[in-house]
């Protein structure tokens, strides 16, 4: 087979083709989006103990940072892994995925602990959901 | 296009077979993605009136007619003999 294909890519005109995966290792999981949005949430609860004008800025640096990783990483999930088939499963996916970009947008506008702790709440319920999507391959 | 293809791998397309017989279920094709004219392969999975709807075989990680819907005749380039 391998003398054919030498011999026809010698004759024949050769292009590649893509098989377009989202990512060659079609490895995927929300404890990225967890991990910072965790991140946020220990930023918010020491703030009110910082007391150097740099801690605070850093700070408020950082979180902004990992805020936006959170948005990175539950778009990721929400644009490659999930399919049709599962928001025919679960019909509040996109409205869940709204809701927790948007959370991980305002945690960037706040330093209350509240505010990370829903976007956790949105994350966890993402995981339930990818979770099951999981048991049911 | 796991485990049927694997990346790197040379594959011989018949860009004539389909002016003779139509596109058939479970053939592997490759196909101009519709939303930016980029040469992709895939499996015929249903054909319907409105077109072809094309998977991959990898189905967990493969962007394909799930993401951008179904593609016409004219999008498919030939079909992989092997």
């Amino acid at each position: 087979m391998n003398i054919i294909f030498t011999i026809a890519s010698k004759l024949l005109p050769t292009r590649i083709v893509y098989a377009h995966c989202d990512l060659p290792c079609g490895v995927y999981d929300p404890a990225q989006a967890r991990i910072e949005a965790e991140s946020v949430m220990k930023i918010m609860e020491k703030y009110s103990g910082f007391h150097e004008e740099e801690q605070k800025i850093r700070a408020i640096l950082i979180k902004e940072q990992r805020a936006e990783l959170v948005k990175h990483h539950l778009w990721v999930l929400w644009t490659d892994y999930f399919k049709t088939e599962h928001l025919k499963k679960f019909p509040n996916l996109h409205d869940l995925f709204w809701r927790a970009t948007k959370a991980a947008g305002d945690t960037k506008k706040s330093v209350d602990p509240a505010v990370g702790q829903k976007l956790l709440d949105l994350i966890t319920e993402i995981t339930d959901i990818f979770d099951q999507t999981k048991a049911s391959k | 296009m796991l485990p049927t293809l694997i990346s790197g791998d040379s594959v011989l397309v018949n860009r004539i077979s389909y002016w003779f017989t139509l596109p058939k279920i479970n053939d592997i094709v490759v196909v101009k993605d519709p939303r930016d004219g980029k040469v992709l392969i895939k499996r015929i999975i249903k054909i319907v009136e409105k077109g072809y709807f094309v998977q991959g075989d990898n189905k967990n990680s493969s962007t394909d007619s799930r993401v951008f819907g179904m593609i016409g005749r004219q999008s498919i380039i030939g079909k992989v003999w092997f």
